[in-house]
């Protein structure tokens, strides 16, 4: 099996991710936070050392790093989190249905509204059409990190200057960016939202809401926290406030470990081992007859883009593609990959694209076994 | 010994590790103190330190100094 999904989540994992989790379901098999045993105190501490290794990562307090089930989770938080009457919120036309339908649920529910605007490979292109959907009463703009269905990255630093001159709250949905792209408070983001799974090496079940703190949220689940136990209403302080029930200790612990591992190999050598990858697949995919390309990946212009390339074969819908590669040992994702407004904009609403997504694990040789199986199928 | 109350343990564990890197000793442990529902405590085993020190250094970190 060769696994190129990894923009969906990665595997394998690092084993060091793997040890960590079946140490912590092990050993640390109390419930953090709650009792005041050493059991317990010991699996907080472990929690804790966690979330300061996923702190630190993306440059935040620890208190302010918030342990969720995945990214969805995260951006539910964060964009329902603002809402209020009337508000207004900004996303691009490159986003997945995470952030489209919880900010279309809020904007339904307040009475408010949702302005997409197009994103650009010309990142002043983009950053107009984002000023210009930017209204008196917007509460936030929502933006991908990169797009899940053709890697295009978007201008975050500037972006968030932005956001600060319009005095709005900036959220980075870093679902394909964290652990590769550089994404962190100390650029400006005011809310980063990332999956724990994919690029970070985490078990899945595990995600991550980031703040500065400077935009405070209403909470969207209330519960038992551990703290404050006197009161009937939702303790004010975080990570308290967002962390009701018990978390998935074993997976925040075994996160760590992961977010350890991404710092030791450095998310730019990542980033840049499997944008030769995704080059290498490009190369020789682009010369494939009955193949398309999307996103076409070249050194001139792999700036603009984190490793996810969409492809079909001409011949057959992607879910089929999707099927054929499957069957001689290449597993990636076909279909609309959840977001919408991308594959109307690439002309592939009704079929979808075929996704490749290495991960810091995937080799050139893999890669060369793909195309060989690609010409075949294609009939070259 | 200073005591000081901390309702949430993400708060206590960071004042603890700030404290000791400041060569202050001390621990967290589970508190119930008055009023303040289940919470956590942070002991300052350090007899050489002082509250006026403690609270300083906590306050500069955003954690109110509530000593019981």
């Amino acid at each position: 099996m060769i696994y190129l999904d990894s923009a969906a989540t990665t595997f394998p994992k690092p084993h060091s991710v793997y040890r960590k989790w079946q140490q912590a379901m092990s050993v640390y098999g109390a419930n953090p936070g709650r009792s005041g045993h050493a059991f317990s105190r010991n699996t907080a501490e472990a929690v804790y050392q966690s979330r300061e290794k996923c702190a630190e990562f993306f440059g935040a307090e620890p208190e302010n790093t918030v342990f969720t089930l995945n990214c969805t989770h995260a951006l539910n938080f964060a964009i329902k989190g603002l809402a209020k009457r009337g508000c207004h919120f900004v996303t691009s036309d490159m986003e997945h249905n995470a952030v489209i339908r919880p900010a279309y649920a809020a904007a339904k529910a307040y009475d408010g509204g949702v302005t997409m605007f197009e994103a650009s490979l010309d990142a002043e292109q983009t950053l107009h059409n984002a000023e210009r959907a930017i209204r008196p009463n917007t509460v936030a703009l929502i933006c991908t990190a990169a797009s899940n269905v053709i890697g295009l990255r978007s201008p975050i630093k500037q972006l968030a200057e932005l956001c600060k001159r319009h005095n709005i709250c900036f959220i980075v949905d870093a679902a394909q960016g964290a652990g590769t792209l550089p994404v962190s408070l100390s650029d400006g983001v005011n809310i980063i939202c990332a999956a724990g799974h994919k690029g970070l090496y985490g078990p899945m079940g595990t995600g991550l809401l980031i703040t500065d703190g400077k935009f405070p949220l209403n909470t969207i689940i209330e519960g038992g926290t551990g703290s404050a136990s006197e009161s009937i209403i939702q303790p004010d302080f975080s990570p308290d406030r967002f962390e009701s029930g018990t978390i998935n200790t074993a997976g925040a612990i075994a996160l760590g470990e992961g977010v350890d591992f991404v710092r030791r190999r450095t998310p730019q050598a990542i980033l840049a081992h499997e944008l030769a990858l995704c080059e290498r697949f490009c190369a020789g995919a682009r010369n494939i007859r009955g193949v398309r390309l999307y996103n076409d990946i070249i050194p001139q212009n792999r700036e603009n883009f984190a490793p996810v390339v969409s492809f079909n074969f001409e011949k057959m819908p992607s879910t089929e593609g999707a099927r054929v590669l499957s069957e001689n040992g290449f597993y990636m994702r076909g279909g609309l990959h959840c977001a919408p407004l991308a594959h109307k904009k690439l002309g592939t609403i009704d079929g979808g694209t075929v996704r490749l997504s290495p991960s810091v694990f995937n080799t050139a040789q893999e890669i060369d076994g793909l195309l060989r199986v690609m010409r075949r199928i294609a009939g070259n | 010994m200073i005591t000081i109350n901390i309702k949430s343990f993400t708060a206590a564990r960071k004042a603890m590790t700030f404290l000791q890197k400041h060569g202050i000793r001390c621990i967290v442990e589970r508190g119930f103190g008055k009023g303040a529902g289940c919470g956590f405590v942070l002991k300052v085993t350090d007899r050489t330190a002082n509250k006026a020190e403690v609270c300083a250094l906590l306050s500069s970190i955003g954690v109110s100094c509530d000593i019981s």
